[in-house]
């Protein structure tokens, strides 16, 4: 299948890739799977003093439409509120990256991998 | 129910692989299209048709994820789609350990085999959830098993890659 070139810049030059500390009481962790095809993407994001995003992080093991997806996303949440992280669709990330409709899949995940993430920051607080 | 009616085999998830083949052999070659040279178009179009189902349902049959998941199909329950958080870890847990050895044949070999021990083990729990009739406990296990499954071809693929 071919990729547009935004899914290939992603894939190739992924952004953000690593892990924050877990146990830190301002990140959070979100892990989701699409069980289908074996993927799994973790996101974490740590929360400034100002409530503010300032760092996000993934790892994705899957196709290259999810790693896309959530090197996209590590870029969106940085400098948002976690309520204007939580509006972020999947659709404005299927948009930006120009996924086909086979693909949508992995935009949904990377959303789910958001509200994870920010339910995990939640339960912390 | 269709394809286990094709085959005149009993709807279950324990089969036995060589009546499968057997059969398969014998549909397959009473359908071949070499025996409806002469038929009318109509017939051949038919057998065409029985042909191409023939060879969908050996593929479904024979494997046993494909047969479980057909299963589950036909009665109407579907796969679920969260996958069980601790597993996602378990999955995160192998992946990294591949990547940082993914030099190292030893290891890719030595995870390989511990796979295929876990996913046969998993597959004799599948056997006595159909047993049971815990289509939904089945339901729930499949995406660790297609994870395990994947996995394992992947470790494969790398194996010969590494050599």
């Amino acid at each position: 299948m071919a990729y547009s070139d935004k899914v290939l810049d992603h894939y190739e030059n992924p952004r953000n890739v690593g892990s924050l500390d877990k146990n830190d009481p301002n990140v959070g962790t979100g892990m989701v799977g699409a069980p289908a095809c074996g993927d799994v993407m973790k996101l974490q994001i740590k929360l400034g003093k100002d409530g503010l995003i300032e760092d996000a992080k993934f790892k994705t093991y899957g196709c290259g439409s999810a790693i896309a997806s959530s090197s996209l996303v590590t870029e969106m949440l940085k400098g948002k509120t976690l309520d204007e992280a939580e509006s972020i669709k999947n659709s404005a990330i299927a948009e930006e990256l120009a996924l086909p409709p086979v693909k949508i899949h992995c935009s949904v995940l990377a959303e789910d991998a958001i509200k994870a993430a920010i339910n995990d920051l939640k339960s912390k607080k | 129910m269709k394809f286990f009616e094709i085959f005149e085999i009993k709807p279950s998830f324990k089969i036995c692989q060589n009546n499968l083949k057997k059969k398969f052999l014998e549909l397959q070659k009473k359908y071949h299209p070499d025996n409806y040279a002469s038929a009318s178009d109509h017939e051949k179009t038919l057998a065409l048709l029985n042909s191409s189902m023939i060879n969908d349902g050996f593929e479904i049959l024979k494997d046993d994820l494909y047969r479980a998941e057909y299963l589950l199909k036909c009665n109407k329950i579907e796969l679920n789609n969260q996958t069980n958080p601790e597993f996602l870890i378990k999955q995160m847990e192998y992946e990294d350990y591949l990547e940082e050895n993914s030099h190292d044949l030893n290891k890719i070999e030595m995870l390989h085999i511990e796979i295929a021990q876990i996913l046969e083990c998993e597959i004799e729990k599948l056997t006595i959830l159909f047993n049971q009739k815990n289509l939904v406990e089945v339901s729930n296990k499949m995406n660790e098993l297609i994870f395990l499954s994947k996995f394992k071809t992947k470790l494969k693929q790398r194996m010969h890659q590494t050599i």
